[in-house]
């Protein structure tokens, strides 16, 4: 069973607390990704769980047993390090086999497990290259190839695509996918980039400044953040978060929305009526996503709260498959996203439809979402 | 107006130009002022060596009647003459006990201060600083105090007239200069290799064996030339610690020969030295990199 | 790292730990025992006090004149080698063709001069009928008595260290060859002049000279192979430099309690300029590697 636990981890330098008691569960099989910000110790918890800084509280358990004091080449684990550390002076094929050669194992299997990683990852031509001779995304397969090699319990990635360009990186980001689907090995997987996180992840744990803001799904931690750093860090462009006031009246909660031209907006609360009660007549965040903010024609279906409004677009964004607009509500500027072929100007007022169901509320003093 | 206009800038362009050409012609002068310098210097700097090589090939009484370098006579006898010496044994048994002296204090050295500056460069441990400052103390320390003590040490374990005084110190890392310079050399490497390694299963051994010193092997070589020229050179401690003549290196051989006589050969002595010299030089010469590397970076960078 | 023990590290430098201890640390504290000892390895050391010290200051000769030629010695030879190192090296540093053979020819007297096969070449050069005279001879000069004559003498091994300029020039090449080039056009456009820029820019970036003249001091304080076999430290002890003092002593007159006090007197000399070096570091020191790192 490679099931990964971290319980109440925690990490000091010093007098100085880099992870703040971290609890994560993550089942036989997961991409769990650890995604957030410079800075906010994911790569310091990612290195805890390999076994290459040493815990100063808090335990870990891979397979259900405690590997704190065990040292990295005891645990089950296996690495794909940010700048690949392939041994420089070693061939493809003896970095490959490098752990294998360690335990001393006979050479008919080790060139037997090195043919079949080097299938699997398409590296059969370069086995008996140098590192230095190869490219990127060579030397790229190749760390994956040695860290696949051991045959793990738990894969770890740190930040893997982050030295790649742009469109190797996309390619590779499919190739990692594909290959967990063929392994189903666990994967712990740290990245800054929020995108990456949302398409590897079965699991995603957010972190800021040592602590941890949110573990769920990609669909939870999109549409449900914990809490507005969660709902400002995920998903491109950023949701958008605008500062009201909750008011109640007959109808029932809604926000008001100033617009430079025009009366303010009214939007009604759809859901989670019940805890937003407590907070009516009270200063409100409220957020929505720029694809939650179309034009009338492009606006989902399905939704079933959607209010209307006429608004002043500021600035027209065209990004080949969509066109953003820029508009201001409430004060601030706001993000919609309008199908490509919307005929908008910038200048004109155009309507724009409000899915109230993707709304959400948060609590400006906890930052935390209420519903 | 507009010739005005070019009139003044032709001449402002002809300012230039006669600045420039000014400049050109003080710059050719101090080069060839350069040029001139080195030359007389590096004239004067060689022509000792020079002068060296040439003596040995002449008679003992051309060396004192003739300051030019080369033979008018050139022979061989003071090399074959001096190499049988005046004692029962030829330079030959000098030259191994010098090789026998060099060679395990070479690689004393190397195995001791890698494994000392593997421990500084990557573990923390308890007295670290404290063994930190001791090493620098250490390179910075006369060592004139400590010789008295260490030959009545030598004396009690019995390793007086034997090459024991001279390889032990160095295979304890005795050579503190070594240590700074692998840690150097070691802090410019990045650790993600070694911590690769560990993850593939490797303990701190085997970090060192199989990844560290691959890579620090430009760094081990400048070690060993040094360490071969400063012993090749040694002239106090096989003085002070052996006795035996069959068993003095090439330096102290140098010195009896010119003790024994007084008007001795000096076409046998030089033809010696000239000898006694040759490995230094031809080690320089086939690693002159690694040597030129290796100082600059210990003394820069430390 | 995980499963490492804390004292792992010092399992590595445990050769070095092993090695402070019995050949530098214990040697150290028996040495300074010694001093206040009469000890002729025939019988056990006997505690005198301070009466090898006394003995030293007030009734040795010996010790005075070998005291005043080393501080003379070390005084004259190190600043004069690190100017001249540092003129070659000024030299040196430009796109000149031949650069590696002038650098070769420099240095390589500096890794064979502290060999005893080439202080025999210097016995021979300055010999009364030897090299020098022979060259001064045809440029129409009278030939010098070097070896008879206590300045001469002196100026013999101050030359052969001299000689070895070389490894100090080349730690100085590297350091100007270091220094960022924008600072010299900088002050070219500010209108220096070529001594000033060499003043205020280069002077001050070189900390290197620095290190250099501690670690120089320290090896002249404790040159030995020249004037032993050169000039036998004389004449009349006129190169009588302290480690020959001594080696005498502890070597040939086995008076180690003796030899030890003057040991440590040369200690303390040397100790007290290089901390005096350190604290005056402070005003004209730049470390140019501070700012990068």
């Amino acid at each position: 069973m490679a099931r990964l636990q971290l319980k109440n981890l925690e990490k000091d330098y010093g007098s100085f607390r880099a992870v703040h008691g971290i609890n994560l569960d993550v089942e036989d099989g997961e991409f769990m990704v650890l995604v957030g910000p410079s800075g906010c110790a994911k790569s310091t918890t990612l290195r805890m769980i390999a076994g290459l800084e040493q815990v100063t509280g808090g335990e870990i358990r891979i397979g259900g047993q405690l590997v704190n004091d065990r040292s990295p080449g005891d645990r089950g684990i296996s690495m794909v390090f940010q700048n690949y550390a392939l041994y420089p002076h070693m061939k493809v094929k003896k970095n490959l086999s490098f752990s294998m050669r360690l335990k001393r194992r006979p050479t008919t299997e080790i060139d037997a497990e090195t043919d079949k990683v080097a299938d699997t990852l398409e590296i059969g031509a370069l086995l008996e290259r140098l590192p230095k001779q190869l490219s990127g995304g060579q030397a790229q397969r190749v760390a994956v190839g040695r860290a696949l090699i051991k045959k793990p319990q738990v894969f770890l990635f740190d930040e893997p695509l982050s030295n790649l360009d742009a469109k190797l990186r996309v390619d590779m980001r499919t190739e990692i996918k594909r290959l967990h689907q063929r392994l189903k090995t666990t994967i712990v997987y740290v990245t800054h980039d929020q995108i990456e996180a949302m398409t590897l992840a079965s699991k995603i744990a957010v972190l800021k400044d040592g602590v941890l803001q949110q573990f769920g799904s990609p669909a939870e931690i999109y549409n449900n953040p914990a809490n507005m750093f969660v709902a400002d860090f995920m998903g491109s462009p950023a949701m958008n978060l605008l500062a009201c006031t909750l008011e109640k009246d007959a109808a029932g909660l809604s926000v008001s929305l100033a617009r430079p031209h025009g009366d303010p907006i009214r939007l009604p609360v759809a859901k989670g009526r019940e805890q937003l009660e407590a907070h009516a007549g009270r200063q409100i965040v409220f957020g929505i996503r720029p694809e939650a903010l179309t034009d009338p024609d492009g606006a989902d279906r399905n939704a079933k709260a959607v209010a209307e409004g006429e608004c002043l677009i500021e600035v027209v964004e065209p990004a080949g498959s969509d066109t953003f607009a820029v508009t201001k509500l409430g004060g601030k500027e706001v993000v919609a996203r309008l199908r490509a072929d919307a005929h908008i100007q910038a200048g004109q007022t155009a309507r724009l439809a409000f899915n109230l169901d993707k709304a959400v509320f948060f609590d400006p003093k906890t930052q935390l979402r209420i519903a | 107006m507009t010739e005005h206009a070019l009139a003044s800038l032709s001449a402002e362009l002809d300012d230039v130009s006669l600045a420039r050409s000014r400049d050109l012609r003080r710059q050719r002068i101090t080069t060839v002022i350069r040029y001139t310098v080195l030359t007389l210097v590096g004239l004067i700097m060689i022509y000792p060596l020079v002068w060296l090589i040439g003596a040995s090939f002449k008679t003992n009484s051309e060396i004192f009647a003739n300051p030019g370098f080369w033979p008018q006579n050139p022979t061989i006898d003071g090399y074959i003459k001096g190499w049988k010496t005046s004692t029962p044994y030829s330079f030959g048994t000098f030259f191994l006990n010098t090789l026998w002296i060099v060679l395990p204090k070479m690689i004393g050295t190397a195995i001791s201060c890698t494994a000392v500056a593997y421990g500084f460069a990557r573990f923390e441990f308890p007295f670290k600083k404290l063994l930190f400052a001791t090493l620098i103390a250490t390179l910075l320390l006369p060592n004139v105090v400590t010789r008295i003590p260490q030959y009545l040490l030598f004396r009690d374990l019995g390793w007086l007239d034997t090459f024991l005084p001279l390889w032990v110190p160095s295979a304890l890392a005795g050579d503190a200069f070594f240590v700074f310079m692998l840690v150097q050399f070691l802090r410019a490497i990045p650790r993600d290799m070694e911590e690769a390694a560990r993850v593939d299963g490797a303990n701190t051994w085997q970090v060192l064996v199989f990844i560290i010193i691959p890579l620090l092997m430009p760094a081990l070589i400048s070690v060993c030339l040094f360490q071969f020229m400063w012993t090749m050179n040694d002239f106090l401690g096989p003085l002070i610690y052996i006795s035996s003549v069959e068993k003095f290196p090439v330096s102290l051989a140098l010195k009896l020969s010119i003790d024994t006589t007084e008007a001795f050969e000096w076409n046998r002595v030089l033809a010696m030295s000239v000898l006694a010299l040759t490995p230094a030089l031809a080690v320089f010469f086939l690693a002159q990199k690694y040597f030129i590397d290796g100082i600059s970076a210990g003394g820069i960078k430390g | 790292m995980s499963g490492d023990s804390r004292y792992l590290g010092l399992l590595y430098l445990s050769p070095y730990i092993l090695g402070l201890l019995v050949f530098t640390t214990v040697p150290f504290v028996i040495s300074l025992y010694l001093s206040f000892t009469d000890y002729n390895l025939m019988s056990a050391p006997i505690f005198t006090g301070l009466d090898n010290y006394i003995r030293l200051f007030t009734a040795d000769r010996t010790f005075r004149k070998s005291l005043w030629v080393t501080l003379l010695y070390v005084f004259t030879t190190v600043p004069l080698k690190l100017a001249f190192a540092l003129f070659v090296a000024v030299i040196l540093n430009s796109k000149l063709k031949f650069i590696n053979v002038f650098r070769t020819a420099f240095y390589v007297p500096s890794i064979l001069g502290g060999s005893i096969a080439i202080a025999v070449l210097w016995r021979y050069m300055f010999a009364d009928v030897g090299l020098v005279n022979m060259g001064l001879g045809m440029i129409g000069l009278e030939p010098v008595n070097w070896f008879g004559d206590p300045v001469n003498a002196l100026f013999t091994i101050t030359l052969l260290r001299l000689w070895q300029f070389g490894s100090a020039m080349v730690i100085f090449l590297a350091a100007l060859q270091s220094i960022d080039k924008s600072l010299y056009e900088a002050a070219a456009i500010d209108g220096a002049g070529k001594w000033k820029s060499f003043v205020h820019i280069t002077l001050p970036l070189i900390t290197v000279i620095f290190f250099n003249l501690i670690m120089q001091m320290v090896q002249a304080f404790q040159e030995f192979n020249g004037p032993y076999i050169i000039t036998q430290g004389g004449p009349l002890k006129a190169t009588y430099l302290l480690p020959i003092y001594i080696y005498d002593e502890a070597f040939k007159r086995f008076d180690m309690g003796y030899a030890s006090a003057i040991a440590w007197v040369l200690f303390v000399i040397i100790m007290a300029l290089t901390l005096i070096a350190f604290w005056s570091s402070r005003h004209w020191v730049y470390y140019a590697g501070d700012k990068r790192s």
